[in-house]
């Protein structure tokens, strides 16, 4: 009975995986069709990192120029401004450019990507893991959320040093 | 005796020849410039390996996917520096940023805190050490500091976006399959375009060798139709090209012997200067009278030799084998001539070839050239830039200017750094940025020198022990913990395991240093060279262009002295149609505008060379010459005009002064020159 209770879970969590993923051959048809067009937009940021033994939180305006890419302007606990242009801002453009193009043929040669987004609802995730011994030095993962409309947060995953760091944009609607 | 002592001579060229036989050198700096200028070949070398593709998109990320699609296609470049992180982070005590390192020394410490908390909570900031053991942010401030070196191209212009991939070859199927991936990557939407020296080389070499082909059978063909036309008979063109081709094999082989390596360039120019002793050759056929030609061949030989001879003088390594090459095929042509051709047996029957043809009014040609000389010497520009020597294609020519937008290079400068082994070179470059005080790029910046290393790591401990951060961030422990942490190690350049550190060097005691900006005019150091390859290379030739002017006046003054010895006051006749020659073509220059430099000045060798000959033979008497000059003259200036015709603007501006000058040579020999039956028809 007991082998019986484990193997009905497995099952159903395979099932539900496969009814809610999409698969990965199919990856690029099904990103351009489920995820939104993402449009230009102005909004504020909360970002939280958090590293073996402590963590920091900052906050301030982010804003997404469709075609160009993204700044963040940081107002508490320091003030600073990272835009598209400077070469460390480069990944996390990387990423929503890739998004909002819904074209991931540059990710894809150093991440696995896989997508997924329930049946019902607006929300979709993606979730990229590092292939590439070097990135993985640096980036173990990178997991985007969204909704109908915008990304709603990114999470980035470093293993060496373990940084986690979590990015969630706040909209006014 | 003679004969015999030729044939010896011969046979030992060729013996030690091909015991000293190398590669063909084919670098064109290596033509140029002499063994002392051997930084400057190695820089321009080192550059001229350099390709550049870019990619035009809407927006730089489609362009950077272009470029990993182009990449994918062409296979992987081995000018990765990731690996190197590893090595870093075991070292990273001894690591600091250029800023970093400076504010450190100048204890301002409140600056490194503000830096470090931008770090910190900027989302987009690199973190690549946990607070606990860097709560500076120090060596993730260094990993950063270096992919801002790493980026040096826009990459956004006029509204497109760019992405720029540099990749060293020359190998030319890599540039072939370069040239395959631009036109598989280019539509409306996107294009690539394609930069740097090999690209040009490749295409130049593509298009070139299509026109020199096409020229090749055109010449040829006119070569034997105007021998058959004359000769009525095609076996005399047997020992012609045997002659020639010995005489070039023999050029060969001592310029082997004399020389480190025979340049493809030499090669070319010689073969063809040789190709001119057809005359020698055509003589013998169409004159009788052996004694009398032979005194009138002679003369040619020494002369023609002669203005080769002192090419030796000139400090320019082609020029020096060109001499040489040229100067023993003249040579060899002469003895094969004078002891080989009397055993032929070949018949053939003349047909005379000059028209009679009458130039009643010879001031009208006089006035003629006094207006082109006074007007076209009046125009005339000297230029020693070496991109004047080469014209690209529309195409190739927007594909530099995108990419010379895109990186900027005008105000950059490069540096060669001298040293006695790579730590010397580190330190060296490392006092060269203070000193100069302005953003480079370096060897340093990548791997800093043992002395900075330590004086890092002592630097980094100050701060830790400083009183100013106690309530920053630092507890008690956590200070012990930093300044007594002792797992950390020296970092060494490893150019086997990071080839991409190799860029920077030239050789193992010297490396290349670009600063962004001018260099002081009152700089100087005695292990540094500031190499403007373009200027420097432009400076050399205007060093060479007025050597080679002095050098054509004392081949003049020589060789107008042993043609007094020879001939008495004729010699002024003989020399004259050769200085109107010289004259005219580079009057011709003026007239189009076109600016004098120094290979225009080799064609006033080249011309003195070929036309003194023409006067000769005529000065002599030699009843038949007539016909071998103006066979050799239509022949000679024939080829070199359709030389005009090439998109290598070096090569048609060449051919384009020695055909005006060797035609006009040719023409005042005939009106300064008239000997007996000749005098009704001029």
């Amino acid at each position: 009975m007991r082998n019986f209770l484990i193997f009905t879970t497995i099952l159903l969590i395979g099932l539900q995986g496969v009814g809610s993923e999409i698969k990965q051959t199919d990856l690029k048809t099904d990103l351009s069709k489920n995820l939104p067009d993402l449009q230009s937009v102005n909004c504020k940021f909360v970002q939280e990192r958090k590293f073996s033994t402590s963590k920091v939180k900052s906050s301030g305006n982010f804003k997404f120029v469709k075609g160009k890419g993204v700044y963040f302007v940081t107002t508490y606990p320091v003030k600073s401004v990272s835009s598209y242009t400077s070469s460390n801002n480069k990944y996390i453009n990387d990423v929503i450019l890739a998004v909002s193009k819904k074209n991931f043929s540059k990710i894809e040669k150093d991440f696995d990507l896989n997508f997924s987004k329930p049946k019902q609802g607006q929300c979709w995730n993606i979730y990229m893991s590092a292939k590439n011994e070097n990135i993985k030095k640096y980036l173990d993962s990178i997991k985007i959320q969204g909704d109908n409309k915008h990304i709603t947060e990114i999470q980035l995953n470093q293993a060496n040093p373990a940084v986690q760091t979590n990015i969630k944009f706040l909209f006014g609607d | 005796m003679g004969k015999k002592i030729f044939v010896i001579c011969a046979i030992l060229i060729v013996v030690f020849g091909l015991f000293n036989l190398h590669l063909p050198e084919t670098n064109l700096l290596k033509a140029i410039l002499p063994q002392n200028s051997s930084v400057l070949i190695r820089t321009a070398d080192k550059y001229s390996s350099a390709v550049n593709v870019i990619f035009e998109a809407d927006d730089e990320f489609d362009a950077e996917i272009l470029k990993d699609g182009f990449c994918e296609d062409y296979g992987k470049d081995s000018s990765d520096l990731s690996g190197i992180f590893d090595d870093y982070k075991s070292s990273q005590n001894f690591l600091l940023s250029e800023n970093m390192r400076s504010l450190l020394k100048n204890k301002d410490y409140k600056k490194v805190y503000e830096l470090s908390e931008n770090f910190l909570y900027n989302p987009t900031s690199i973190i690549v050490s946990d607070p606990k053991d860097d709560p500076f942010m120090l060596f993730s401030d260094f990993i950063t500091s270096l992919s801002q070196k790493e980026t040096r191209c826009k990459t956004e212009l006029n509204g497109k976006g760019y992405a720029v991939l540099n990749i060293k070859t020359n190998d030319k199927n890599n540039i072939k399959k370069l040239f395959e991936l631009q036109k598989k990557y280019s539509d409306i939407s996107q294009k690539v375009y394609l930069t740097g020296s090999p690209i040009h080389s490749f295409y130049t070499s593509e298009h070139s060798s299509r026109e020199i082909n096409i020229i090749a059978v055109i010449s040829t063909f006119f070569v034997l139709g105007l021998s058959y036309f004359y000769f009525r008979n095609l076996k005399v063109l047997i020992p012609i090209i045997a002659s020639i081709f010995t005489g070039i094999c023999l050029g060969f082989f001592a310029t082997s012997i004399l020389f480190k390596s025979v340049h493809v360039l030499t090669f070319v120019f010689s073969t063809t200067l040789i190709g001119i002793c057809v005359d020698y050759s055509l003589h013998w056929f169409a004159e009788n009278d052996k004694t009398k030609l032979f005194k009138s061949l002679t003369d040619s030989l020494v002369t023609t030799v002669g203005a080769f001879v002192i090419l030796l003088f000139a400090n320019i390594p082609l020029l020096k084998e060109i001499s040489v090459f040229t100067s023993i095929g003249l040579i060899t042509v002469y003895f094969i001539v004078k002891y080989f051709y009397s055993d032929l047996k070949i018949e053939f029957s003349k047909h005379p070839l000059i028209p009679k043809f009458q130039l009643k009014n010879q001031k009208f040609v006089y006035v003629i050239f006094l207006i082109i000389a006074i007007v076209g010497m009046h125009n005339v520009k000297f230029s020693d830039d070496i991109t004047s020597l080469y014209k690209p294609s529309a195409e190739l020519a927007a594909s530099e200017k995108i990419f010379n937008e895109l990186s900027d290079n005008s105000h950059k400068t490069i540096l060669a750094v001298n040293g006695k082994n790579i730590q010397e070179i580190l330190d060296k470059e490392e006092s060269l940025k203070q000193k100069l005080n302005s953003e480079s790029t370096s060897l340093s910046d990548f791997i800093p020198s043992v002395n900075t290393q330590k004086e890092n790591e002592k630097l980094i401990k100050k701060l830790y022990n400083s009183n100013f951060l106690n309530k920053k961030r630092l507890s008690k422990v956590q200070k012990s913990e930093l300044i007594n942490h002792h797992s950390y190690s020296l970092i060494y350049p490893n150019f086997e395991k990071y080839p991409y550190l190799r860029n920077f060097m030239i050789d193992d005691n010297t490396s290349l240093m670009v600063v962004n900006g001018e260099i002081p005019a009152n700089f100087s150091d005695s292990n540094v060279q500031i190499i403007n390859i373009a200027q420097d290379i432009s400076s050399q030739l205007l060093n060479h262009r007025n050597t080679c002017l002095k050098l054509v006046v004392i081949a003049f003054v020589i060789l107008f002295a042993y043609l007094f010895k020879q001939y008495g006051k004729d010699a002024i006749r003989i020399i004259l149609p050769s200085v109107f020659g010289i004259i005219t073509s580079i009057s011709a220059l003026g007239l189009s505008s076109q600016p004098v430099n120094l290979f225009h000045i080799f064609a006033m060798f080249l011309i003195l060379g070929f036309t003194l000959d023409y006067s000769i033979f005529r000065i002599g008497k030699i009843k038949n010459s007539k016909d071998a000059v103006l066979i050799s003259c239509l022949t000679t200036s024939f080829s070199f005009f359709l030389l005009t015709f090439t998109s290598f603007k070096l090569i048609s501006s060449l051919g384009f002064v020695l055909s005006v000058g060797i035609f006009t040579s040719y023409l005042f020999s005939l009106l300064l020159i008239k000997n007996g039956d000749e005098n009704e028809m001029v």
